[in-house]
């Protein structure tokens, strides 16, 4: 019951962020320098073109007129329409939020997978070989651009060998997942490397507890030990950092979705930021802001599963 | 109405009537060159369009594919040189020559196979000129409304006479389109996908991953298009373009850096072919700011510049110098002009007589666009060696949109052109309506003179008469020194060695009828 009234509550408490992240991305749009119906035009403008798309965009209008419409719109489920791509912005994110979604959840359990066993050998095996190497491994998936890895990825096991397509996410889930995979292992690259040196420096740690030490004296088995005790333990923190990097994942694509021609937000978002398409950006914002707070609350509710100490809405930990 | 001009538009239409002919009585492609040709080409490109809707498209991403998906009357040849017949097979032109008279062909049927009717015709040309969304009036303004008797008669009544007129009739928002289509999928779904009577139909399009044309199966000459698909891939990142074309995942790259060319020369399986465009740079001085009114002092600016240096160090040589603001694939393009040479001795002397020193320049440049921040950096090496130092403002590509036409935000700009329709009228008018872009930028009102003969050579219809005004136009552009030429680029495009009949014209359309690569 408190965990689900702690959830509530926490709920309840997105709706003033999200309202004033809305009103902030709103200003923030047309405080930027350059005019909308320009930049929507392109080069070759038409000054009565220019006049009535101004007047079509709603620009001759105050700024509290602009909002009350949009903000009137929103509760009507109208995110407006872009003067681009002539569709509506909900129809326009939603093909592409599934492809960067998708391909965020891809990094994120490639992330997973590679990272967490690494970095607890690493860690259980302090500056032995093992440790090195996987160090070392850390160290090249800090310093390499993903851009390169991208690139590297994609002579090597897509271009002229069809093991992979080289652009473009297909038309089946079964596609979708197979040309997810290459730029959701460059996405994870440098995401593996830090998640390894977190994991390993906190198996180091939760290693020379004295809980641990007190568990092997009890004569639990090393299985027990080491992932009942330690990397439960030495996951609460990284826990708080793969949220923060899956976050991270979902704004920082638009290099990867470049590279492998994937129709994802990232571009859409740089180019409606370029073209001062301002009902696709306060989309793009709206959909971003909304999943921060999801994964925020899903990070909160893990801690809660990784340590049954933690209780949601107690008040003691 | 009848009556035929012996001039330009005699001869125009004499040619026109010949290979009306030819195309109308033959209606067969040349022999087909290769034995067993690809089913489909990929193209990457590194932009998607937006809009296919050619009434309200912005942008060349979408203009250029409209060649293949629609056809107007007629049409610039493939080496821009000269305006073809296209659908129609020949045209009068009344004695006030508002009048314009234009046969079609019998029997055009579109790509879903209904016929090319007279309420089509009517509909596509209203809709260009009535259309309040189309950015492109400029180009038909000068039409005052078609009528057709029948679906092989269009008769189109200009409101005044105009040396222009074939050209701007060659703009795609005039390619025929489906009248029963529009009313069937309504205006919003019309920006997805046209009917037309092109080589080629939009069979699928995935926006931001790519946009797949089939054969026209109804399409009028037979044989043609030789290549059944044709996908336009989005490959954002140039790298990855260049990588997809070595490796074979594409055919064709189109938009490659100047580099990457130079890099794909050394392989063999591509063929790097940097294909004739009307794309010039020139630089824009702002003659309303009191340090660049004096005439000296631009020309020393001019003097001091050196385009063959823009030429070699940002192209790699793929570009040619510019002597004018108009494309030496013009037809009216004036080639007595000398480039900027680079005459130090001359410039500094001329900067001695203006009485300046230590002249302090900004020059505008457009934000995220490494040929302008290129430009701007040789200007600054080049105009130190006669002590102008040039500051680069660089700003974000919507505010330098925007800032760029208020004449107290810079006094030197990059500026460029490519042109929509094969005519300079279109051009002159940015230039010589001061109310569009203030002198396209450079704050000067050109002088009666010039708009005389401006006027002029826009109602001329000897063609070479045309010329002479045009160049005295150039000449006078050089003689002012407003704006100092720096280079003409091609369009970017590398090919696998095996695909023939690639056509980018200088107006960047894409014409594939007989683009094919063996399998």
């Amino acid at each position: 019951m408190e965990t689900f009234k702690y959830i509530l509550r926490r709920v309840l408490q997105m709706i003033p962020v999200f309202i004033v992240s809305l009103i902030v991305i709103f200003l923030m749009m047309r405080l930027l320098p350059g005019d909308a119906a320009l930049a929507t035009l392109g080069e070759k403008v038409d000054p009565k073109v220019y006049e009535a798309l101004k007047e079509n965009m709603g620009l001759n209008a105050s700024l509290w007129d602009q909002f009350t419409i949009y903000a009137s719109n929103l509760l009507q489920g109208d995110l407006g329409s872009s003067y681009k791509y002539k569709m509506p912005v909900a129809e326009l994110i939603g093909s592409r939020m599934v492809v960067t979604l998708c391909l965020a959840l891809t990094a994120a359990i490639i992330t997973i997978i590679v990272a967490l066993p690494l970095g607890y050998l690493a860690g259980v095996k302090k500056d032995k070989l093992p440790d090195v190497l996987v160090r070392l491994f850390a160290l090249v998936g800090l310093a390499a651009p993903s851009f390169w890895v991208g690139l590297v990825l994609l002579i090597t096991l897509a271009v002229g060998t069809g093991l992979f397509p080289t652009s473009g996410w297909g038309k089946d889930w079964g596609e979708h997942l197979w040309a997810l995979l290459l730029p959701g292992f460059t996405l994870a690259f440098a995401s593996i490397a830090v998640v390894i040196r977190n994991v390993r420096n906190n198996v180091v740690d939760v290693r020379n507890a004295d809980y641990v030490d007190f568990g092997r004296s009890k004569g639990l088995s090393s299985w027990v030990i080491s992932t009942g005790y330690v990397l439960r333990n030495a996951l609460i923190p990284t826990a708080t950092l793969l949220a923060l990097r899956i976050i991270g994942m979902l704004s920082g694509s638009v290099i990867i979705e470049n590279i492998f021609g994937l129709p994802g937000i990232g571009a859409l978002l740089v180019e409606a930021v370029t073209g001062r398409e301002y009902a696709t950006v306060q989309g793009c914002v709206m959909v971003f802001v909304a999943i921060t707070l999801i994964v925020n609350l899903l990070t909160d509710i893990l801690y809660s599963v990784l340590d049954h100490r933690i209780q949601l809405g107690g008040d003691r930990a | 109405m009848d009556k035929f001009m012996l001039n330009r538009r005699g001869f125009l239409a004499g040619a026109a009537a010949l290979s009306g002919l030819a195309a109308f009585g033959g209606l067969a492609a040349p022999q087909f060159a290769l034995a067993a040709p690809q089913e489909k080409i990929v193209i990457g490109r590194p932009v998607d369009s937006d809009d296919l809707d050619p009434v309200t498209c912005l942008g060349n991403i979408n203009i250029f594919i409209f060649n293949l998906i629609i056809d107007g009357l007629v049409k610039t040849s493939n080496d821009g040189s000269e305006i073809e017949l296209n659908l129609a097979t020949g045209y009068e032109v009344d004695e006030s020559g508002t009048v314009w008279t234009f046969h079609v062909q019998e029997g055009l049927v579109f790509s879903d196979g209904s016929p090319v009717t007279a309420e089509d015709w009517e509909w596509t040309f209203t809709r260009a000129i009535e259309s309040e969304d189309s950015n492109w009036h400029m180009c038909v303004e000068n039409i005052d409304h078609v009528e057709c008797p029948d679906d092989t008669t269009v008769i189109i009544y200009c409101k005044e006479e105009a040396a222009s007129t074939l050209a701007n009739l060659c703009i795609f928002t005039l390619g025929v389109q489906s009248k029963a289509y529009f009313e069937k999928v309504g205006a919003d779904e019309y920006h997805n996908g046209i009917i037309g009577t092109g080589p080629y139909m939009v069979k699928e399009w995935k926006r931001g991953e790519y946009l797949t044309l089939a054969a026209n199966p109804n399409y009028r000459v037979e044989g043609q298009p030789y290549t059944k698909e044709v996908e336009f891939k989005i490959v954002s990142d140039d790298s990855a373009r260049v990588i997809q074309l070595q490796g074979n995942d594409i055919d064709i790259a189109t938009d490659l850096p100047f580099a990457t060319l130079m890099q794909l020369e050394n392989d063999p399986n591509i063929t790097v072919q940097p294909d004739p465009s009307t794309m010039v740079y020139w630089i824009s001085i702002n003659t309303t700011r009191e340090k660049l009114m004096d005439r000296k002092v631009r020309e020393a600016l001019y003097l001091a510049t050196n385009s063959q240096e823009f030429v070699d160090t940002i192209a790699f040589g793929y570009a040619t110098a510019a002597s004018s603001v108009f494309a030496p694939t013009s037809e009216f393009y004036y080639g007595g002009l000398d480039q900027p040479s680079g005459d130090i001795e001359a410039a500094k002397k001329l900067l001695e007589e203006a009485g300046v020193s230590n002249l302090e320049l900004s020059i505008l440049i457009r934000g995220g666009n490494e040929t302008h921040k290129a430009i701007g950096m040789i200007l600054m090496k080049q105009w130190a060696e006669i002590g102008v130092t040039v500051k680069l403002d660089e700003r974000e590509a919507t505010s330098y949109q925007k800032d760029r036409k208020d004449l107290t935000q810079y006094d030197l700009i990059v500026s460029g052109w490519s042109d929509d329709i094969q005519d300079p009228s279109e051009f002159m008018q940015f230039i010589f309506d001061f109310n569009v872009n203030s002198g396209y930028y450079s704050g000067y009102h050109q002088p009666e003179e010039m708009q005389a003969l401006n006027a002029q050579a826009q109602i001329e219809l000897d063609n070479e008469v045309r010329k002479d005004l045009y160049a005295q136009i150039q000449q006078g552009f050089r003689d002012e020194g407003i704006y100092i030429p720096i280079m003409v680029t091609p369009w970017c495009n590398a090919l696998q060695s095996g695909v023939t009949g690639w056509v980018q014209t200088p107006l960047g359309n894409y014409r594939f009828e007989e683009l094919a690569r063996e399998a």
